[in-house]
């Protein structure tokens, strides 16, 4: 029997953002540098938008299937044979997710901090994390993210300010130079590793609220994609794109950058060691999913028993696969963007026509005049605008760009503020949708 | 193969196994097919690495290629 978890609105918001931000920060500059050179800061755009779509048809299922994960959804609506035949596809594509992601970081800290432990220790003490983590539920892996992932997210934020010293906005021109396509494509590439959302499929069954689930992973797509792009700025503006797209992990040799005086000389550890427990919570929540899709396929059963002998399997084949680092940021860069169109497309729309057919047209909640109501609908359509401008932005200066260089400037500002006032509109929504469900509690109560 | 690690491995495998087994009457005989499948799986995976026998050669060198390709066909577009 599937343990009965519980997460609040905040809880999935800053998962989505950790699941999403701390793979892409260490794998994801370097390929983005290759090809959208120094306009790789716009790549997040239409990785977030698809991240919206995944948190919409997952809102449609949350209401349709009240209770039940997505594996168990696919074996309901497709039944036994197909069903387990797409479950199948969609626990191989979470297998890899889980090895990319424990090899990228066992080759990380063999190549840069732990120099002189043999790689399969440190894939031994990582997977032995999960396996511990691997006992308890959704719930736990939440709350310790509640602890690391701000402080992560702050961090971030201030390296702006660490390394102003080092930072030369002159790298980062001319904005908007690359063509188009460029631009296109470094959105696909990065699309790769937003599809890691999909993990939250293995967990609809704990979600109550579904409106709030979807604010709540829009609030934190919004929020890694503004993340990652201001990394991606960062990182641009102190090394260039020619020193990124040559480096296999550009953001330890900038964190390497930061000098705040004599004393804090090693910051880069201090910094590690705060991105590296919210990373382990991204992967423990991919453990996590394949075990739950293991318990799902054999029926419901607790799926803590498969945990020992599934995290020795998981130890012993991420030391077979992946034998280079090369290999781990080609298939990020390369494979990824192919998988996920190809994995997460046609389930998406399968599960979207199975929710709609079930449950019909999305209730709406939203109706009536009450001000929280119309606080919520007045930052909803503000997020919405926000975006529109930003793909406006990016669209108009790309193509005037290379006849007028100077309307890049203005365009890459607009995109840049655009983004951030989505990423803070997203919060108030994410704000006042909890308000009203508070409120309606709290009417249900006394009634 | 680094040897410390196998022989940690080896006993903490092996003493998972002994539990498993001795506690095999709690699980259904689907849990008990899936666990067994996953150790016999994990051995000889092991005993692959350990004897440096590359079963994942050709499935990397086509990983490999199809990667190569969709970097020539990204690189191609401008």
């Amino acid at each position: 029997m599937q343990v009965k978890q519980v997460i609040n609105h905040r809880q999935i918001a800053w998962l989505t953002s950790g699941v999403i931000m701390t793979g892409a920060v260490v794998s994801l500059p370097q390929q983005l540098a290759v090809v959208a050179r120094n306009d790789a800061w716009l790549s997040q755009l239409l990785p977030v938008m698809y991240t919206v779509l995944v948190a919409y048809v997952f809102e449609r299922l949350i209401r349709a299937y009240p209770g039940k994960n997505i594996f168990e959804i696919l074996i309901e609506t497709r039944g036994r044979v197909a069903g387990s035949l797409l479950n199948g596809i969609l626990l191989l594509f979470f297998l890899l997710i889980l090895l990319r992601d424990i090899k990228g970081v066992g080759h990380f800290l063999h190549l840069s901090l732990l120099s002189e432990t043999p790689l399969e220790i440190i894939l031994l003490v990582f997977v032995v994390v999960l396996q511990y983590f691997g006992r308890s539920s959704m719930e736990v892996a939440a709350r310790v993210n509640e602890m690391y992932f701000p402080m992560f997210f702050i961090l971030s934020f201030s390296m702006y300010f660490i390394l102003s010293n080092e930072y030369d906005l002159r790298r980062l021109e001319p904005i908007m130079d690359s063509k188009f396509v460029a631009l296109l494509l470094s959105n696909w590439m990065s699309g790769g590793l937003y599809g890691d959302i999909f993990v939250f499929g293995a967990f609809l069954h704990a979600i109550s609220q579904s409106r709030l689930f979807f604010s709540a992973v829009k609030h934190g797509a919004t929020m890694a994609g503004f993340g990652i792009m201001l990394i991606l700025i960062i990182q641009l503006g102190v090394m260039g794109y020619l020193i990124t797209s040559r480096l296999n992990y550009p953001v330890y040799v900038l964190v390497e950058q930061i000098h705040l005086t004599d004393f804090l000389d090693r910051f880069e550890v201090m910094l590690f060691s705060i991105w590296f427990p919210a990373f382990a919570i991204k992967v423990v929540i991919t453990y996590l999913t394949l075990l739950i899709g293991i318990g799902t396929l054999t029926r419901r059963e607790d799926y803590t028993y498969c945990n020992g002998p599934f995290g020795w399997f998981v130890l012993i084949l991420s030391i077979t696969t992946f034998p280079h680092i090369n290999d781990v940021n080609n298939f990020i860069g390369f494979v990824l963007p192919v998988l996920v169109p190809l994995i997460q497309w046609p389930m998406l729309l399968l599960l979207f026509l199975s929710a709609r057919q079930k449950a019909g047209k999305r209730a709406g909640s939203d109706q009536g005049s009450h001000p929280l109501l119309k606080k919520y609908r007045r930052y909803t359509r503000l997020w919405w605008i926000c975006f529109a401008i930003c793909t406006i932005s990016l669209l108009i200066g790309s193509f005037i760009e290379p006849f007028y260089g100077g309307w890049g400037r203005v365009f890459g500002a607009v995109y840049f503020f655009g983004f951030l006032a989505a990423f803070i509109f997203s919060y108030l929504e994410l704000q006042s949708l909890n308000h009203i469900m508070e409120r309606a509690k709290s009417i249900a109560r006394r009634a | 193969m680094n040897l410390i690690f196998a022989g940690i491995f080896l006993l903490s495998f092996s003493l998972m196994a002994i539990r498993d087994i001795m506690l095999q009457h709690h699980r259904s005989s689907k849990m008990r097919v899936v666990i067994y499948l996953l150790y016999i799986a994990t051995l000889c995976l092991f005993v692959a690495a350990f004897y440096q026998v590359d079963i994942f050669k050709p499935f990397q060198n086509t990983i490999s290629a199809f990667e190569s390709r969709v970097k020539a066909w990204m690189m191609s577009l401008y």
